[in-house]
């Protein structure tokens, strides 16, 4: 009973999203042309030898697999929903409704992610192709394998970083400025810009402690093999202890904030 | 003359109402705030890094690489405190709330109302201390007279281009009504600007600097400071530039003329 619940939840979210197909294909353009441009710096920069221990090759295929995963994973404008609904109370009529509005929420995001991961699919094979990027003869079958636990991770890490932060929405009416920053953060520490290993070294030990190199470092390194078994299972450690730590955040921030919640809104 | 200063007083008091209106929310101001001094920060770490495997990028060296960097966060937050983010994703809203309708029975210039209705102050409070350390950049590489003003004809072109390119995206909500997904994509070609366009290659490079020319935006000032560029570049931004609001002005008012006044 419960399951056909959420089951209608993620079709309304697929209906949803097909309804603004051209706005999720333009969402996707807008993160490839970012992958675009740093392809095109970094292309540059190498001038066909490579930088600091990387081959053209495997700086490119760094590059566009990181932009493809960040793309997939990560929803532009993550959280503005939810925080819409309690700053102008339209979540009350959701919170009458038989269902738990964070697995709903979940819900709806991912069917919105499997739109723009077919989106990003085209879009960053394109570009692979227009750039002669030949990631595929970089790609090992064990890191295939080996980087799904980390994709699954990272998805429900962005999804559940977001929302903490929009359920702050509760005291603080407006969290754009913390998701805007959170944005920011992933985009340089996923290596989307620039691979973590080029970064400064105090910068690179920073955001080696944080969550955000698990949505395009951790598992792009993986994937091409760069990552031992040794340094995996670590990781991969790592990964469940953010997740872990931010979703029982997550879970105490919404039942109290659902407490204090006046159900009126501007 | 009068008109200039009617318009004046009234922009004072549009962006005195958005100040107050965005001090309404203390708390989320001053987070804002600080997370748009850290994504300044997180983009120059970004440089610091792409300098440390390279001397020179595009053509420029290192002093003038972060010339460049703050020149594109400066007329950036500029145009955002100011026209920019209205055109781009404001006018959409008011089309789609029916907003508009009210503000087109003001005796305003409606795209001069509508470009400047909203003030961006968490923006304006970054800005300042970018710009002077733009300043002090800029003095420490000893400019001569002639260098520091086709630096600031350069700034020039990249305002009248932003504003030309934001005109004639504006004019297309008119027709489409909903273009977040297209405003995004708009950023994200704007973002494109952050990098020297000479760093692109010659190919790439050529094409972002006089075809498509977001490098008009920092890659052309800090050109004509460094002498990689001179005026004949400059002229031929202004022409692209001053061509670009032409247009933008045309094509803003025949879509203007076409709106149904629909809204939901």
């Amino acid at each position: 009973m419960n399951i056909r619940k959420y089951n209608k939840a993620f079709q309304i979210g697929l209906q949803e999203s097909m309804a603004y197909r051209w706005n999720v294909w333009l969402e996707v353009i807008a993160l490839l042309v970012i992958s675009f441009f740093a392809i095109l710096v970094w292309r540059y920069i190498s001038d066909g030898t490579g930088v600091e221990g990387f081959s053209e090759q495997e700086l490119l295929s760094y590059l566009l697999l990181s932009g493809f995963l960040f793309t997939s994973i990560h929803i532009a404008g993550s959280g503005d929903a939810v925080n819409e609904l309690i700053k102008d109370g339209g979540l009350t009529f959701d919170l009458i409704k038989p269902w738990r509005m964070p697995i709903v929420f979940f819900l709806w995001a991912m069917a919105q992610r499997v739109f723009m991961s077919i989106a990003a699919v085209i879009g960053y094979g394109l570009m692979a192709l227009g750039f002669g990027i030949r990631f595929w003869e970089l790609v090992t079958i064990r890191g295939v394998l080996l980087v799904l636990p980390l994709v699954i991770i990272a998805i429900l890490l962005e999804h559940v970083l977001f929302h903490l932060l929009s359920s702050l929405a509760f005291w603080l009416d407006q969290t754009w400025g913390p998701r805007l920053l959170l944005r920011v953060a992933m985009e340089i520490g996923a290596g989307t810009l620039i691979p973590l290993s080029l970064m400064h070294p105090s910068v690179r030990g920073l955001f080696e402690w944080l969550p955000f190199r698990f949505f395009g470092d951790v598992p792009v390194r993986t994937l091409l093999g760069q990552t031992t078994l040794e340094q995996y299972l670590p990781l991969m450690a790592i990964g469940i202890i953010w997740l872990t730590g931010v979703t029982l955040l997550y879970w105490i921030v919404w039942s109290r904030g659902i407490r204090v919640y006046g159900a009126v809104g501007n | 003359m009068p008109g200039m200063r009617h318009h004046g007083r009234i922009l004072v008091q549009l962006v005195s109402a958005s100040f107050k209106q965005q001090l309404s929310y203390r708390t989320s101001f001053l987070i804002v705030v600080i997370a748009k001094y850290l994504r300044v920060a997180i983009y120059f770490i970004l440089f610091e890094s792409i300098l440390v495997t390279t001397d020179v990028l595009g053509g420029f060296s290192r002093d003038y690489v972060l010339i460049h960097f703050f020149t594109d966060f400066v007329l950036f937050l500029f145009v955002s405190t100011t026209f920019e983010r209205n055109l781009v994703f404001g006018l959409s809203k008011l089309v789609q709330r029916g907003d508009l309708d009210g503000l087109l029975t003001k005796p305003l210039n409606p795209l001069f109302h509508i470009a400047f209705y909203k003030g961006d102050f968490y923006d304006f409070i970054t800005l300042g201390p970018l710009f002077v350390a733009l300043a002090y950049l800029v003095f420490r590489v000893e400019p001569t007279l002639e260098q520091g003003l086709l630096f600031l004809g350069g700034v020039m072109v990249a305002l009248l281009f932003i504003l030309g390119v934001s005109t004639i995206f504006s004019s297309f909500t008119f027709r489409t009504i909903e273009n977040r997904g297209a405003g995004r994509v708009l950023h994200a070609i704007f973002r494109s600007a952050q990098f020297p366009s000479t760093a692109f290659g010659p190919w790439w490079g050529t094409l972002f600097l006089f075809v498509i020319p977001t490098g008009f935006v920092a890659t052309l000032p800090t050109g004509l400071l460094s002498g990689l560029f001179h005026i004949g570049h400059l002229a031929y931004g202004v022409i692209f530039t001053i061509s670009l609001c032409v247009i933008g002005i045309w094509r803003w008012n025949r879509s203007l003329r076409r709106y149904s006044s629909a809204s939901s």
